[in-house]
C-alpha cells in the first residue's frame, strides 16, 4: 500500500478533507493536477462568503457553525487570516422564500442578526438602492473567506502533519477492488485501502453512474469600482446576496482598495466537461449583471474592470453529493457542491476523515447522500 | 476620441479640462479589461530604460497624474520607489543610470551585499545588483482609466460607451464618423484605439504586432513582506528572465510577470483570455527561483493584449495624409505610466497644432526599422519543458 488514503483533487474540498485526515493521524496522500491554490476551477476570484443563516435551508447550520469553529482552527495552524465575520446581508421581498428561510435559520439556532426596514436600509447601507417592500437581515456571523489561501493553507498544514501531495499529475481512473482502491496517476499506479473523491467539476467523471444528475456549469465573477472606497471596505460594506425579482447577485467588499465585486448568483451556462471550460466572456453576456449594479449600486461604475471564469459543478437538486460513491465500499464521493460549497469546506473535510475512518459522520449529511439519485 | 482607453481617457480629460467640446466613443465602457489597461497595477519609473529621452515626458506624467488624482479625490500613483536588478555592468543598468545622469534622478545604487541585506525578497545572482529609482511605483490602471473619463464628463465632455466606431472618413472640413448607431460629425478626430488603430485608419496607423500579455499572481508566504511599504516595484533581467513584479494590493498575493508578449493576438476581438498552463513554464521557473518568499504556482491570471511597433516605441502624432487626424498607438508593452503626458501633448496637438513635450521620437511619419523577431513565451517553451511544479513546503 502507498498510503491508506488517496484524496483525488486537492481543490476546496480535497485540501480540507487531506487537513482533516492528517489531524486524526490517517497517512494519506493528495493528488491534484494542477498545484494547491489555482484559478482553474472553482476556488479562485479573491473571496467567497461565509454566512450562517442559510437561505437553502435551516439543515446546514450545524455544518456552518461546525465550518466555521475549523476556519479559526486552519488559521491557528498556518497563521494566516482567512475568515474575516464583517457581516452579511440578505437583501429581498420580505415575503420572499429565502428571507423565510433566512428568518427560519436564524431564530430556529438562534444567531445574531438584526432584521433592517427599508428606511433602516437607506440610513446604514446606502451603498444599496432599495427597492419597496424590500428588508435586509444582517447576519452577524457572515463574512469573506480567501479561497485560494484557504485551499494553500490547508494543504500546508497537511503537509507539515505528515500528508503527501503529488501535484502536477491528472489521475485517470480510481479502481475500487476487494480491500483497496488503485489509483492511475501519471504513468504510475498507486494503492491505498480507501480513496476519497474531491474533482469539484470533473465530479462526473469518476462517479459514472450519476452523471445524469451532475452538470459543471461556467461562473463568471466580476469587479466594479468604486466612487468612494472607504465605503466599501470590510468594516462598512457587509457581504451581501440580493434577490430583487429576477436579480440574484452577491457581493464581497473591497480587498484590493479599489474594486468591488459583485456576481451573478448563477451560472453563466452548462459544460460538457470540466476541461470545457472557455474562459472567454463575450461583453453581451456582462449586460445582466451591469444593468443590476447600475440599478441597484448607485456607488459603483457600472463597468467591470476585471472579469473572470470559473465553474463548479451542479446536481439537479442543487444540493451536494456526500457518501460512499455507489457500488463501491471504500471509495467516498464529495463533490457537486453546487455553487455554495466553499465556506463549508472545512466541515466537510471534517466530515471526509469521519467517513473515512469511521464510516459515518455526525455531522447531518443525510440529505446529501448520493444514493438519492439511484 | 475614438477608443476611450489608457490613452483616450486621458487626452478627454485633458482636452475637456481646457474647455473643448469633447466626444469619446468606446467600444466597451472605460476601465474595461479587455484591451492593454487591465490586471490592478502598471509600473510607473522614471529612470528609463528605454532612453532618457523619455525623462522629461514622464517628470511630466507624474505631475499630470497628481492633477488627476487631486481633481478626482483619489490616489492612483503610488511612489514607493523602484528597483532594477539585474548585472550592473550589463545594457540594461547602463541605460537606467544613464537616464539617472542625464537629468540627475533621485536614486540609490545598492551593491550585491547591500541590495541583499535590504531586500531580502529576492535571491540574487552572484555580483547581480540593484538601483533604487526613487521616483517610481506604481498606478492602478483599470481605475485611472474609468476615472479619468468620469472626469471629462463631470466637466463637460461626454463618453459614449458601448457603441463601435466602424469607420473614420476625415475631410478637408472635419471629420465623419460612423458608428454601430449613428454618424456624427466633429472638427478633428484623435485615433487612441490600441490593438484597432490600423483597422480604423489603415496605412496611415503604424502596423502593429499586436501581442497577448499574460499577469500572474502568486501566494506570498508572508504577506506582511510584500506590502507597498517593503517591497518596491521591480524590473529584473538575470540569467535569460525579463520579469516585472509589484507589491501585494490585496495583502495575499504578489504579482510577477514576464515582460514581454506570451503570443501573437492575430485578431485583438479574439484576446483569448484561457492561458494554458504549459505556458506558465517560464514565469513559474523564474518565480521558483528568483523570489523564495512566494510559492511558484499562480493563484490568479489575466491576460491582456499590447501592440508593438517595429521600434518599440510608440506613435504619436498627426495621421500622415489624413487631416485633421491625430493619433496615438502602439506604446509596445510601456505606455501606461505616460498616459496623462500622452493625453496632454495631443491635447495640446488638437487645440494649439504644437505641444511643448518631447514627442519628435514618436512621430508616427518616422521610418520604421524592418520588423525582427521578438521574444515570446510561446517560443521559449522548450527550454522550461521539464521544470517541475514545486513542492509547496519549501522554504
Amino acid at each position: 500500500m502507498d498510503a491508506q488514503v488517496a484524496v483525488i483533487g486537492v481543490g476546496s474540498i480535497g485540501s480540507m478533507a487531506l487537513w482533516r485526515l492528517a489531524a486524526q493521524g490517517v497517512d494519506a496522500i493528495g493528488f491534484e493536477q494542477y498545484a494547491p491554490g489555482h484559478d482553474q476551477a472553482a476556488a479562485g476570484g479573491e473571496s467567497r462568503i461565509f454566512r450562517s443563516a442559510y437561505l437553502e435551508g435551516p439543515q446546514y447550520v450545524p455544518l456552518l457553525l461546525r465550518a466555521r469553529e475549523l476556519w479559526r482552527e486552519l488559521e491557528r495552524e498556518s497563521g494566516q487570516q482567512l475568515l474575516t465575520l464583517n457581516g452579511g446581508l440578505m437583501i429581498g421581498s420580505s415575503d420572499s422564500g429565502s428571507m423565510r428561510n433566512v428568518l427560519v435559520s436564524a431564530e430556529r439556532f438562534d444567531l445574531p442578526h438584526e432584521v433592517l426596514d427599508t428606511g433602516e436600509m437607506g440610513r446604514r447601507y446606502p451603498q444599496h438602492r432599495m427597492l419597496p417592500g424590500e428588508i435586509g437581515f444582517l447576519d452577524e456571523w457572515a463574512g469573506v473567506l480567501r479561497p485560494e489561501f484557504a485551499v494553500l493553507a490547508a494543504a500546508r498544514s497537511a503537509q507539515a502533519r505528515g500528508a503527501r501531495l503529488v501535484t502536477g499529475e491528472r489521475v485517470s481512473a480510481v479502481e475500487p477492488f476487494e480491500g483497496g482502491v488503485r489509483v492511475r496517476a501519471g504513468d504510475r499506479t498507486y494503492t491505498v485501502e480507501q480513496a476519497v473523491v474531491t474533482a469539484g467539476p470533473w465530479t462526473a467523471r469518476f462517479a459514472p453512474a450519476l452523471a445524469a444528475h451532475v452538470t459543471p456549469r461556467k461562473l463568471v465573477m466580476t469587479w466594479y469600482p468604486a466612487l468612494d472606497v472607504p465605503a466599501y471596505q470590510p468594516d462598512r460594506f457587509p457581504i451581501f446576496i440580493r434577490e430583487s425579482g429576477a436579480v440574484h447577485v452577491f457581493g464581497i467588499p473591497t480587498l484590493d482598495g479599489g474594486s468591488v465585486k459583485v456576481a451573478p448568483h448563477t451560472p453563466y451556462g452548462d459544460l460538457a466537461d470540466g476541461d470545457d471550460l472557455d474562459r472567454n466572456v463575450a461583453p453581451g453576456d456582462l449586460d445582466a449583471i451591469n444593468r443590476a449594479v447600475a440599478d441597484l449600486m448607485p456607488g459603483l461604475v457600472p463597468t467591470p474592470v476585471r472579469v473572470a471564469s470559473y465553474m463548479d459543478a451542479y446536481t439537479t437538486d442543487g444540493h451536494a453529493l456526500v457518501g460512499q460513491l455507489p457500488g463501491t465500499d471504500n471509495v467516498w464521493l464529495l463533490g457537486a457542491f453546487s455553487g455554495h460549497g466553499f465556506k463549508m469546506a472545512t466541515a466537510f473535510g471534517q466530515v471526509a476523515a469521519d467517513l473515512v475512518t469511521e464510516g459515518k459522520s455526525t455531522l447531518p449529511i443525510d440529505h446529501l447522500d448520493p444514493s438519492r439519485y439511484l | 476620441m475614438v477608443g476611450v482607453g489608457t490613452m483616450g481617457s486621458m487626452t478627454c480629460w485633458q482636452l475637456a479640462r481646457r474647455g473643448v467640446s469633447v466626444l469619446g466613443f468606446e467600444q466597451f465602457a472605460p476601465g474595461h479589461d479587455r484591451a492593454g489597461a487591465g490586471g490592478e497595477t502598471r509600473i510607473f519609473r522614471t529612470a528609463y530604460l528605454e532612453g532618457a529621452q523619455y525623462v522629461p515626458l514622464l517628470l511630466a506624467a507624474q505631475r499630470e497624474w497628481r492633477r488627476l488624482e487631486a481633481e478626482c479625490g483619489r490616489d492612483l500613483l503610488t511612489l514607493a520607489g523602484g528597483l532594477m536588478i539585474g548585472d550592473p555592468d550589463g545594457e540594461f543598468l547602463r541605460t537606467v543610470r544613464a537616464s539617472i545622469r542625464a537629468h540627475d534622478l533621485p536614486h540609490e545604487e545598492l551593491d550585491a551585499a547591500q541590495a541583499a541585506a535590504r531586500y531580502p525578497h529576492h535571491r540574487l545572482g552572484p555580483g547581480e545588483a540593484m538601483i533604487l529609482d526613487r521616483q517610481a511605483g506604481f498606478v492602478r490602471p483599470e481605475l485611472a482609466t474609468a476615472l479619468a473619463a468620469l472626469q471629462c464628463e463631470r466637466i463637460g465632455g461626454r463618453v459614449i460607451r458601448r457603441d463601435p466606431v466602424l469607420d473614420i472618413a476625415p475631410d478637408a472640413d472635419g471629420v465623419v464618423i460612423r458608428t454601430a448607431t449613428r454618424t456624427w460629425r466633429v472638427g478633428q478626430v484623435i485615433v487612441t484605439a490600441g490593438a484597432w488603430t490600423r483597422r480604423l485608419l489603415g496605412p496611415a496607423a503604424p502596423e502593429l504586432d499586436v501581442q497577448r500579455l499574460v499577469m500572474t499572481w502568486f501566494p506570498a508566504r508572508d504577506p506582511a513582506l510584500f506590502t507597498v511599504a517593503r517591497f518596491p516595484i521591480f524590473i529584473r533581467q538575470t540569467g535569460g528572465y525579463d520579469i516585472s513584479g509589484w507589491p501585494s494590493m490585496d495583502g495575499a498575493s504578489v504579482k510577477v510577470a514576464v515582460n514581454y508578449g506570451y503570443d501573437r493576438v492575430p485578431d485583438p476581438d479574439r484576446l483569448d483570455r484561457g492561458v494554458p498552463d504549459r505556458l506558465l513554464a517560464p514565469i513559474r521557473s523564474a518565480v521558483a527561483e528568483l523570489l523564495p518568499g512566494l510559492l511558484p504556482d499562480p493563484v490568479r491570471i489575466g491576460a491582456y493584449l499590447d501592440g508593438y511597433t517595429a521600434d518599440h516605441h510608440a506613435a504619436v502624432g498627426h495621421a500622415p495624409g489624413l487631416p485633421n487626424t491625430l493619433l496615438a498607438c502602439g506604446f509596445s508593452g510601456h505606455g501606461f505610466k505616460l498616459a496623462p503626458a500622452i493625453g496632454l501633448a495631443l491635447a495640446d496637438l488638437a487645440v494649439d497644432g504644437r505641444t511643448g513635450l518631447p514627442i519628435d521620437h514618436l512621430d508616427p511619419a518616422r521610418r520604421q526599422p524592418a520588423p525582427r523577431p521578438r521574444r515570446l513565451v510561446a517560443d521559449e517553451l522548450a527550454t522550461f519543458r521539464d521544470t517541475p511544479l514545486q513542492p509547496l513546503g519549501r522554504t
